[in-house]
Order: structure tokens, then sequence, then C-alpha cells
């Protein structure tokens, strides 16, 4: 017998998404306690978005004041915001991947359509640099949001993927929805547009095979509780408890390997964010105990299987 | 007319020329005390805080007290460490608070707009109102500073229009703080083609966001600000490019009894660590537009001129 519990206009699961549990599954075949994979963001934000374009209520970052703007505030000139995004184009993002190759650690750069067309150099530059390129939307600042038409859907996602491969010559196989945004078909128009994988849904300590009308398509989750943004800006932590919190993760992962199985760890960091030169050091310390660590292996997303 | 995005003359540090500063400094570091007034009853609908209708006497006291005794407990700290320092200041004080202002002068402080009061935003004004507040800032400094024009604004509340970059530059002035996209000066592009740079403030290493509103202790400011000239010296000895650290602090805060230690902690690292050139936002952007800035908006154009050609 089932309880009628849900109203008839309510999704109450994840489309695609199997659901299975850590004790109730098969144990992840993976050849190290611990696999790591590092995201680094360079997002491009404008400050006034263009028609037919949707952003998010809230973005991190900005002023940080004491309190906020009334309602209707001002929607333009935002130039502390706007400013504070172009930073991880111009040092942040740099600066990551120049810690990142003095330990070893290979990494993905996700960009945007915006950025690869607008940011003079900053496609061939990733390009060059990173170990893999995934395809970060149209802008920061222009998601995927459920007003849209599939058909609208469908266009932002194969002309932001054609603009970053146009642009970079990579071979891009992985997607990351900025403020992970999506519909209920999201997953199933990346599979169609020959995505294998996606980083935003931050659901598991492991890769997630979809399934139905994402078939093709895995989720290789990359933790938002270990997000640089989330936790200093979101959560209004300081860098410290940052670091600590990083290798707290770390070190429960590695003990619950031997219960559970192999752990996922993806590290999501923007180059506006953990680029900052107070901050950066915390990338630093944490990707070197990683490296040196012979149970944790470091490989790029496309690689998460 | 210009947008934010656009004004940004795009070049990455990893690739652009070099920047270095005087007698082979590797940071230069400058530190910006916001002295700000507010208002007691502000323009209409502008509110100090979101909180009751105005007036809003927990707020105006705890910042002006800012100004009646916050602001010279913090001035024993600078005159302790001989701290050049760069005012973000709410003009009105100029004329209104002649205590004050004749103690900044006295130390030969920079002035950086900061708007004539910290609840008069420029957002919504039209070019001729902007055109008269540049004219009144300019006058009150004339007037009541030694005859010294400003050089350069922090909007007040970091406010700005489209056209403000296109008119300071009108009224003189050769810098503007808002934007905090770089660890370098970088140029700021102007409709008229006049020479406008930025100068990296911060709203990481700043009081208000990290103490007041983020509730982070004091002692993490000076946490953030030794990491932050750590990793900028660390970074410059292995790519050779100069980095502009900025402090940002309000009386208010920073000049609470509690909070003096660790200003001054932040102040002995800056005189006792070797390669930081101390100074103001005025001696920056002097140093750059003499030696640097043409070279940078030539490279700039050069890599945006390839980019097209790659793009078309």
């Amino acid at each position: 017998m089932t309880i009628e519990i849900n109203p008839p206009d309510v999704t109450v699961f994840a489309p695609t998404l199997p659901r299975t549990f850590d004790t109730h599954r098969q144990t992840w075949q993976a050849p190290a306690k611990l696999t790591v994979s590092v995201l680094l963001h360079a997002g491009y934000y404008l400050d006034i978005p263009e028609p037919g374009q949707y952003r998010a209520l809230l973005m991190p970052g900005g002023v940080g004041g004491s309190y906020s703007e009334l309602p209707g505030g001002p929607e333009a000139g935002q130039v502390a915001k706007v400013s504070q995004y172009e930073f991880g184009l111009t040092n942040g993002v740099d600066r990551l991947l120049r810690i990142a190759a003095s330990h070893g650690v290979p990494c993905a750069v996700a960009l945007d359509a915006y950025g690869c067309q607008r940011v003079p150099g900053l496609a061939r530059r990733m390009a060059e640099t990173a170990g893999e390129i995934v395809a970060r939307g149209e802008a920061a600042t222009s998601i995927i949001d459920s007003r849209m038409s599939v058909q609208d859907e469908r266009d932002y996602i194969t002309s932001s993927l054609a603009a970053v491969r146009e642009a970079t010559g990579a071979d891009v196989t992985g997607w990351f929805s900025p403020e992970r945004g999506c519909t209920d078909r999201t997953t199933g128009l990346l599979a169609e547009a020959g995505l294998s994988w996606f980083g935003d849904w931050t659901v598991d300590e492991r890769p997630v095979p979809l399934e139905g009308a994402a078939s093709g398509l895995r989720s290789v989750p990359f933790s938002l509780d270990t997000e640089d943004a989330f936790q200093i800006y979101t959560r209004n932590g300081t860098f410290i408890d940052y670091e600590q919190l990083l290798n707290d993760t770390i070190d429960r992962l590695l003990a619950d390997a031997d219960i559970v199985g192999p752990r996922f760890l993806g590290l999501s960091w923007a180059g506006w964010v953990l680029g900052q030169a107070c901050y950066a050091d915390v990338a630093d310390r944490v990707l070197a105990r990683i490296a040196a660590d012979p149970d944790i292996r470091v490989v790029l997303p496309s690689q998460v299987i | 007319m210009l947008s934010p995005n656009e004004r940004m003359l795009y070049a990455p540090m990893s690739e652009r020329p070099r920047v270095t500063w005087p007698n082979g400094a590797s940071v230069a570091f400058w530190h910006a005390p916001n002295v700000e007034h507010y208002d007691w009853l502000g323009p209409t609908v502008r509110r100090p805080a979101n909180r009751v209708t105005p007036p809003d006497a927990e707020h105006y006291m705890h910042r002006d007290s800012g100004n009646r005794t916050a602001f010279w407990r913090m001035l024993r700290s600078v005159d302790k460490y001989q701290m050049p320092s760069t005012v973000s200041l709410s003009l009105s004080i100029l004329q209104e608070q002649p205590e004050v202002r004749d103690a900044m002068l006295e130390r030969d402080w920079e002035i950086m707009s900061h708007g004539i009061s910290n609840l008069r935003p420029l957002f919504g004004y039209t070019p001729e109102q902007e055109h008269a507040f540049f004219e009144i800032s300019q006058k009150l400094a004339v007037t009541y500073y030694d005859g010294r024009p400003i050089k350069g604004m922090l909007g007040p509340r970091i406010s700005s229009t489209y056209a403000t970059a296109d008119i300071m530059v009108e009224h003189g002035m050769t810098y503007f703080a808002d934007f905090v996209h770089d660890e370098h000066p970088r140029p700021i592009l102007t409709e008229s083609g006049k020479k406008l740079v930025n100068v990296p403030y911060s709203f990481t290493l700043n009081d208000v966001p990290m103490v007041l509103a983020k509730s982070h202790p004091k002692s993490y400011l000076v946490d953030l600000v030794k990491a932050q000239i750590d990793r900028c010296l660390r970074d410059a000895a292995q790519d050779g490019q100069g980095r502009v650290v900025c402090l940002a602090t309000h009386p208010f805060v920073m000049g609470q009894p509690n909070a003096a230690a660790y200003l001054e902690e932040i102040f002995d690292y800056v005189r006792t660590t070797e390669g930081v050139w101390a100074t103001t936002a005025g001696a920056i952007t002097d140093h750059f537009l003499d030696n640097f800035y043409d070279e940078q908006v030539a490279y700039a154009r050069d890599l945006a001129a390839e980019h097209a050609g790659a793009t078309r």
C-alpha cells in the first residue's frame, strides 16, 4: 500500500538521478582511497544582463557592507562586483594554476562563452595551461532558468559549448552550470549535446551515472560544502576555518574509504575567491598535502568514472 | 557610453609588461582610513541601515563616535608608525568638522573623495548633477585643504553611474578606486581618452565587511593583511611584478579601543617587512602614469586586436 502524500503538482525527486545509498550499493571501484579533482572557475560577470538572459537573485561577492541596499536599489553600476569577478580573470585563476602546477596537480578550468569571446587571450591561455577545459554556460550572470523554453535552453547549451570549443580548440566533454542553474530538462539536454559529465550536482562522494533522458551523462559531484565561494562568502567563514574544513574533510574521507569504499572529492575554486593573495596559501598548503599522500590520486574530472 | 565591463582594459598579470616600484620595493601598501559622515536624516528613501525609520540613532551615533573619539585614537597609531594615509573622506567634513580636517592636513594626508556624505550615493545622478558634484568636491578641497585639488575618488557607498569615470577626469581626477580587478593599477578607459587608472582598493582587507558585517574578530584582519603581503612578496619574487596592497579602515571599527592593538600590529608588520613601500594612492597613480600607463595600454590594445583577429 502506498499512502498518497504528494500533491499532483510536486516533483519529489530530481529527474534522471538514481537514488542509491552508500551502504546499499556496490562499492565504487577506484584505484585509491580518495580521488580528488580540482575545478577552477573563470566566470565572466556582466553588470547588466542582456535581453533574454536570466541571472541569480543573489550571487556572492560585492562590497559586503554592514547593510543591504534597499529593495529596488541600483541594478547597474555595481562596479565593485563586476571588477571583483574580473579579478579572477586578470590574476586569480593564473595564480591558482601556478600553485597547482608547483605541486604537479592537474586542474580543469571552467570557461563561459562571454569570457571566451570578450576577454582577450583568456581562452588561449587557459587552453595552454589547464589540463581540461570545461564549459560553464554563457556567463556567470547568465544562467539556465526554468522560465526558458526547451529550445532556448537547448540553444543556450549548444551555443555556449560551441563558443568554448571554438575559442580553446579543446575537446570539451564536461559542463558546469553557472550558479548551478538548471531545469527538469537540463541533464537530458546535456546528454543530447554529447557531454559525458557535469559537475554541478553536489549529491554524492562518487561519480553517479544518470538515467533515462540523461543516460550517458554522469554527475561528477563538486561539493558545495568545500567550495571557496560558499564557505568564505556565502557562509562568511575565515580562510583559517576553510583550510581546517578542507583538511577535516580529507581526513574523514580517507578513513571512510575503509568502510564504504573509495571516495571522491571535487574541489571547486573560483579565481576571484581563492585566487586572492590573502587566500591563496590555503590552496597551496592543501594541494601540497594532497600531492604528498599516497592514498590520494588526483585526476581531471573527465577521468572520474 | 562605456559599461564598467568595457572600461577595464584587459590584460592578464601573468603576461603583461612588468610594473615595478621605486627603490626595488615589491609591494606598494596604502592605508585608506574611511573618515565618513552620515547625515542624521539623509535624502529621501536613503537610510543608513535597513533597520528603523530614520533617524537611526544607533547607526548615526556609532559612526559619529568614529570622528569624535575613535579617529583621534587611530591618529595616535598612525603617528606612532608614521603611516602615510589616503583618507577616503566624506568631503562635508572639510567644511563642517574643521578639527578633523586640520588634523589630517597637519599629517599631510592625501584626500580621496568619498562623496559629500555617505548617505548621498551617486546612483541615478544625471550628468549635470555629477558635474555639479565634482565641482563642489574640488571647491571644498581647494577652499579648505591648502588649495590641493583631489586626485581620486572612492564613490560614496561605492556608488557611481555609467558616466562617472568620464566626468571625473573632466574635473582633474586621475584615479578611481571602486574597481578592484587587479593587484596593479590599471588603465580605466574614458570616452574622451583622458587618462584614468584604478588604484586597487580592497573589500577583503577592509574592516567594515570583515569585522562589522561578517563579525570576524579584529585579529582576523591582521591575519588577512599578513597573508596578503606575504603572498604578494613571494609572487613578486617569482614573476618580477610589483603589487599593490590596500588596507581599508574606518575609525568607527578599527579606531575602537578594543581594536587599537590589532591596527598597530598591522602597521608594525608593514613597517618592519622588507620590500614594502608604504605610500599613498596618489603616489602610486603618479608613478604608474609616469612610467607604465602608455606601455600597458599599448600591450592591452595589441592583445585585443589579436583577439579580434582570432575571433573574426
